[in-house]
């Protein structure tokens, strides 16, 4: 192995990060090379100095700053969600207002049993390619009909 | 104590109280990497703030199967590169406006203090200083190596390089340190 080459792997030898056959190179390497070997050491020196900047905690109020943050503009989020995310979000959204609009016209809450919301499901599936503003005004209705029910629950599972 | 990926889950179906707990798990880690990569206290903290933002706003973008550490500090990085693009170099504020300056007079003043605290002190502050003149793509990979404690194929991950350029630039990082901290000179050649 040529010095150049050793040196340049060092600060993987150091890190451990190196597999066996890497290892045993740069230590062959070593053993016989009192330049290289120097080398090592001045980078352990460096390695020694780094750790003088020790880690600094965050500061005490920075989550509370950012949950009031995220809480101030909670319909921006939506917003910005890239389109895989939304698309995933869309469907469901349209799942929970099918159940929802199938609640409201048969006048009942406890059946809301699985069975339902994975035909739902099904059923709500083939819309996905339904436009964003139709969808949102039919949730957005939906959830101010039945805000009551338990929805973010349902979304979790 | 629930794990990341159920965390992550359930934040990413707008479960608020799950997002928290992820941001008490890596604020200190998130914070770290702002400081060591913006070297500035205030921009530090704002920066930490926009990366959970961001990171809320792209939750539901995720890919539960990927790492999920790894993707935060990919998002953290990118955040904290906007921002030293934004400031363009032109004003790297002087560190830290914690406890820095009252600490250090306490020590000038106390007669018991040994000689040898005060050269850590100033030791530290030249590291900072040899860090933070540091290429940003050379800070960047060493700080995330080293400080952050990320693997080189982690690293090549968060940095979209490879696991030799990444190796490349961590290795002439500690050039340069080795040439300004311990030969007292700068080396502008690599
Ligand atoms: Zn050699």
């Amino acid at each position: 192995m040529r010095c150049s080459k050793a040196q340049e792997m060092l600060n993987r030898y150091l890190a451990g990060s190196c597999n066996p056959l890497e290892s045993e190179a740069v230590a062959g390497h070593l053993a016989g090379c009192p330049g290289c070997a120097a080398r090592l050491a001045e980078l352990k020196d460096v390695n020694e100095l780094l750790d003088l900047w020790q880690q600094e905690s965050a500061p005490e109020d920075l989550l509370q700053s950012v949950m009031q943050s995220l809480r101030r503009q909670p319909q921006r989020q939506l917003e910005e969600q890239p389109v895989a995310g939304r698309t995933a979000m869309l469907i469901r959204h349209l799942a929970v207002a099918a159940i929802l609009a199938l609640a409201f016209t048969w006048g009942a809450g406890p059946w809301l049993a699985n069975a339902e919301v994975v035909d739902a499901n099904k059923l709500v599936s083939s819309y996905a390619g339904a436009s964003d503003n139709v969808s949102k005004h039919t949730v957005s209705t939906a959830e101010r009909v039945f805000s009551k029910l338990n929805y973010e629950e349902w979304l979790r599972r | 104590m629930a794990t990341d990926e159920i965390l992550v889950r359930r934040a990413q179906a707008g479960d608020m109280a799950a997002f928290g707990e992820l941001v008490g798990r890596y604020q200190d880690r998130v914070y770290g990497l702002s400081t060591r990569l913006l070297t500035c206290t205030e921009d530090a903290r704002d920066a930490a703030q926009e990366i959970f933002i961001r990171v809320f706003k792209t939750l539901p973008g995720f890919d539960l199967r990927a790492d999920f550490t790894t993707w935060l500090y990919r998002v953290a990085t990118n955040v904290c590169l906007d921002q030293l693009r934004r400031r363009h170099r032109e004003r790297l504020c002087s560190l830290p406006a914690r406890d820095e300056s009252g600490s250090q007079d306490r020590l000038q003043d106390d007669r018991a203090g040994p000689e040898e605290l005060l050269l850590d002190k100033e030791r530290q502050q030249a590291v900072r200083r040899a860090v933070a003149d540091l290429p940003d793509e050379y800070r960047v990979a060493l700080v995330l190596h080293h400080y952050q404690q990320l693997s080189y194929r982690q690293v090549a991950a968060c940095l979209d390089l490879t696991e030799k350029t990444v190796a490349t630039r961590i290795h002439r990082a500690k050039l340069r340190l080795r040439q300004r901290l311990l030969l007292g000179g700068e080396s502008d050649a690599l």
